[in-house]
């Protein structure tokens, strides 16, 4: 075993997690390597002082503060329901076996009423809701042609005015256009691969329109 | 012996001239950057709409218990910012030149205001917000935090964009970067339908996986009723990771 | 027939799996009790607040972030059922808090950049056998500091705070291998430090 190799085993080998193949191959490495030896020496030493870190206090001011957020907050959260509450739970309660039965028994029926009320119901939502908010219409040759057009004459008039600009604002619409297209791009390969995916259709109708933003955001400049 | 007579004239015009230029244009240039401070307050009568909308700067907008607007920023010199109110609509905004000079805001408002920040390059964080937001920007990490708005907006070219917050009942969150990622904390109870598209990286959805009904998984889209349904959760990310954590 | 009524009452009674103090405390806290909170806050504020700090390197963030931490344990306490010791609890509620205050500050822990952290730091060879004296802690604690965030929170999480890797894994969403990987290069990184002075 080689020391680079050993080396990055040292923290597993430290920690118990290496096979015994593993072990013994770095344990024959260490007895010959003095420089392993010594890292793991260190290793040890800080893991082992880290396991005995002691507590840090914080600041007296620390509690007074959260006292005061609490004194804040102590009208919305102890309401009198909670109140209420407290005070049902203060009670000792003694129930004989009759009375426990009658209890479970209510309970079941209570929520057996419930279960079949809900089951009418039926689901709020169910699959075909998933499916619509995936479902786009297709983007035609005639909508792309559109955006292309109105992309190509933004583009000629930022071309136009980009040499005025600031270099750093030259930069930045430089680079944003480079990620915009790199999207495009791979809106692109996506369709290729798979023409009837909704998901890549909808993501680049998405994306143009997002150029057309970016090349209209700078024209203004 | 003219010549030398007209010399010393001319020398004795010119530097003087010479010199002024120099001190005019050395003070221009001193003063162009030299930051300069803008502040208003606005005591609206009713529920505002405050749009801000700057080229370069961060925005940040925190909400608080005045019923006043007070939007601050620190701006180089070469930047006008103006101001305008209509209505129940307060408009601020930096004039676009070609020279990037920067705009830094700070502006609170009362929680119920509705927020709407343009930008092109520079951070932005809106805070305990409750009415609707609007974010666009072209170069911006995007923050919006403690927000329980009835509609969330956030378009970015490249940036993250982090939301915690809550979604309220009939009520839409459509987050969206070409370039980042998106981060949304909701809180555990949360309701909502959701649309995940990511088209290079990983949706992440954490916990609400196991509670998402009706859903359909594709290589790169999730989409699906968690819990009750409800609020409409929309997040994009073109090149970057989409994750949910429950707070 | 006094007799069989009273074998049969029966009072309902729960099994406590906490030791009663901290677990009686939580229920007073849910039913209204301030007191019972301060004392809550007295036996565990140093534990939330070195968890912080540590994973945190910042004194100021900590204390923010402990404040936090206690007030979301207020609003919160009533969920504590006791089936879990409440020190667990209230630890993975300090950690979540402290990957919320990440994640809000945009700091991504498993994007730790190799290269800029440390400019100035000389990488021992590989065949040196120079050793770090003696660990002292507060060299220790200065070092753990200065780790990139996401080296920190590892490290701190595993070594300091002793949570498995697999756990390490859940709680940032990154890979076991990830974080047994990002460990080593905390330790290799805190020997950097140390060594260095």
């Amino acid at each position: 075993m080689i020391c680079t190799k050993c080396q990055e085993l040292l923290s597993d080998y430290i920690d118990g997690a290496l096979e015994l193949g593993e072990q013994v191959s770095i344990e024959r490495h260490l007895a010959d390597c003095e420089p392993c030896r010594a890292m793991r020496d260190d290793l040890l030493q800080i893991v082992h002082f880290s396991h005995q870190l002691p507590l840090q206090a914080p600041a007296s001011s620390l509690w007074p503060r959260i006292q005061s957020d609490l004194t804040e907050l102590r009208p919305r959260l102890w309401d009198r329901p909670l109140r209420w509450w407290a005070r049902i739970r203060s009670f000792n309660f003694n129930l004989s076996v009759p009375q426990m039965i009658a209890g479970a028994a209510t309970l079941v029926i209570v929520i057996s009423i419930g279960v079949i009320v809900s089951r009418r119901d039926g689901p709020a939502v169910n699959s075909d809701t998933a499916t619509r908010l995936s479902q786009v219409t297709p983007l035609s040759n005639a909508d792309l042609q559109q955006l292309e057009k109105q992309i190509s004459k933004l583009s000629d008039s930022v071309e136009q005015r980009k040499e005025s600009w600031d270099p750093e604002l030259r930069i930045a619409f430089e680079r944003n256009l480079y990620y915009v297209d790199q999207s495009l791009v791979e809106c692109r390969h996506q369709l290729n691969d798979n023409p009837a995916d909704d998901v890549s259709q909808e993501l680049m109708l998405n994306a143009y329109r997002e150029k057309v933003r970016l090349l209209e955001g700078f024209d203004k400049f | 012996m003219v010549y030398r007579s007209n010399t010393r004239l001319t020398t004795s015009i010119c530097a003087p001239v010479i010199l002024s230029l120099f001190l005019f244009a050395t003070g221009f240039a001193c003063s162009a950057d030299l930051p300069t401070r803008f502040e208003r307050s606005y005591s609206p009568h009713r529920t505002v709409h405050l749009t801000i909308s700057n080229v370069n700067g961060k925005i940040h907008v925190f909400s608080w218990d005045k019923k006043t607007i007070t939007v601050r920023a620190n701006a180089a010199s070469s930047v006008l910012i103006e101001d305008e109110v209509v209505g129940d609509d307060i408009a601020i905004s930096t004039k676009r030149n070609l020279r990037l000079g920067r705009a830094d805001f700070e502006v609170w408002v009362p929680p119920d205001t509705s927020v709407i920040v343009k930008n092109y390059m520079g951070d932005i964080e809106v805070r305990g917000v409750n009415g609707h937001v609007i974010v666009t920007s072209i170069d911006s990490d995007v923050r919006l935090i403690n927000i329980k708005s009835p509609s969330v907006d956030v378009r970015v070219t490249s940036g993250d964009v982090y939301f915690e917050g809550e979604l309220n009942e009939g009520g839409s969150c459509s987050l969206q970067t070409m370039k980042g990622d998106l981060d949304v904390t909701l809180p555990a109870a949360a309701s909502f339908n959701l649309n995940a598209r990511a088209l290079s990286e990983n949706i992440n959805l954490g916990t609400f996986l196991s509670n998402l009904t009706g859903s359909s998984r594709g290589p790169k889209g999730v989409s699906g009723t968690y819990l009750r349904g409800g609020p409409r959760l929309s997040l994009t990310a073109y090149a970057g990771r989409i994750q949910l954590h429950k707070k | 027939m006094a007799y069989i009524t009273n074998i049969l009452r029966m009072t309902v009674t729960v099994d406590r799996l906490e030791p009663a103090s901290d677990l009686e405390l939580a229920r007073a806290v849910a039913a209204g009790d301030s007191v019972a909170f301060e004392k809550l806050y007295e036996h565990h504020h140093r534990r939330v607040y070195s968890l912080c700090l540590r994973m945190l390197g910042n004194s100021t963030h900590a204390e923010d972030l402990t404040q936090e931490v206690f007030l979301q344990v207020y609003k919160k306490i009533g969920s504590f059922r006791g089936d879990s010791a409440f020190t667990t609890w209230l630890h993975r509620l300090t950690v979540n808090q402290v990957l919320m205050h990440f994640r809000r500050r945009g700091v991504k822990l498993e994007h730790t950049s190799e290269e800029g952290d440390f400019t100035n730091v000389v990488e021992t060879p590989l065949q040196s056998t120079r050793r770090i004296s003696m660990v002292d802690r507060l060299a220790l604690e200065k070092a753990i500091s200065q780790l990139p965030p996401g080296y920190r929170t590892v490290f701190v999480l595993h070594d300091v705070e002793g949570y498995e890797h697999n756990e390490i894994s859940g709680l940032l969403d990154v890979s076991i291998g990830t974080s047994k990987s990002q460990l080593h290069k905390a330790r290799m990184r805190l020997r950097e430090l140390l060594t260095k002075k």
